[in-house]
């Protein structure tokens, strides 16, 4: 299978949804895994295999944001994540912000799990960062 | 003159900014006047033309959301509108009847819309929001001798 094609619009936040706030220190769309930058304290796009730190998800995006504006994002709870997922798989960070089943772990990825599909258009967000590099 | 052209990714929050936090009702980019709808309180793109509803702006919209997404929007304080907007220092801007638009205050001159305060421009390509729906319509300007 390959990452899961996301449309920003369709992507909204259960009613159990967790937030988190911070600001965007780059282009966000809704629907993209983000992690926060120790340095500037900012969000942006994250990505299994630019580095281990780029692989740190803090949440989902929840809106569009430039760099300097606020930005929302969803650390648990159910997410209607704006594409078709697979009924109970497990779901993983992609390379540069995509979301992938725990199928397509590559080498050079580092291991962190998103949550589970709960329907063909949801996740239950269970984020974990492993820092385990797949070898 | 036309109402400001507004470059989503140039609009950033100043440091003295108040903020209201709520749920877009429709698609919302940065840098667009907002009402929020008095009966399912989403936050929609506000519009000085098309009722007394939609011409009480509430705020401008400080990152872009889809319906049902959330949406931070700026009610008071300093915001950078940018380099493409370039409000001019001094100049009184209103709600456009372009919906989130915002327009300088010559442009409604033509009357028949609901008037509504944005804020005034200043350095820095910005606006001090002074967020006001009045809640009356223009009147005509005379232009007969």
């Amino acid at each position: 299978m390959a990452e899961i094609s996301q449309t920003p619009a369709s992507v909204i936040p259960g009613s159990d949804a967790i937030y988190a706030r911070g600001i965007a220190g780059g282009t966000v769309t809704a629907g993209a895994p983000v992690y926060l930058d120790e340095t500037t304290q900012r969000y942006l796009v994250a990505d299994a295999n630019a580095s281990l730190s780029t692989a740190e998800v803090k949440g989902i995006a929840l809106g569009a944001a430039s760099a300097g504006q606020p930005l929302r994002i969803q650390v648990a709870g159910t997410i209607t994540i704006g594409g078709t997922v697979v009924l109970s798989t497990i779901y993983i960070l992609g390379a540069a912000g995509g979301i992938a089943p725990a199928s397509d772990l590559a080498s050079g990825w580092f291991t962190t799990i998103l949550g589970v599909a709960t329907s063909a258009t949801q996740l239950r967000l269970c984020i974990f960062a492993s820092r385990a590099l797949k070898a | 003159m036309a109402d400001l052209s507004i470059t989503a990714s140039q609009v950033i929050a100043g440091s003295d900014a108040i903020f209201f936090d709520g749920v877009a009702g429709a698609t919302v980019t940065a840098g667009q006047p907002v009402y929020q709808d008095s009966v399912d309180t989403l936050l929609k793109l506000a519009d000085a033309n098309l009722s007394l509803a939609t011409a009480n702006a509430k705020g401008i919209a400080l990152h872009g959301a889809s319906a049902s997404q959330p949406l931070r929007i700026q009610v008071a304080g300093t915001i950078t509108m940018g380099a493409a907007a370039a409000p001019v220092v001094g100049k009184l801007y209103k709600l456009s009847i372009t919906a989130g638009g915002i327009t300088p205050i010559e442009d409604t001159s033509a009357g028949g819309q609901y008037d509504t305060n944005i804020g005034v421009g200043a350095a820095l390509n910005t606006i001090k929001l002074d967020i006001f729906p009045s809640g009356q319509i223009v009147p005509a300007f005379d232009t007969s001798p």
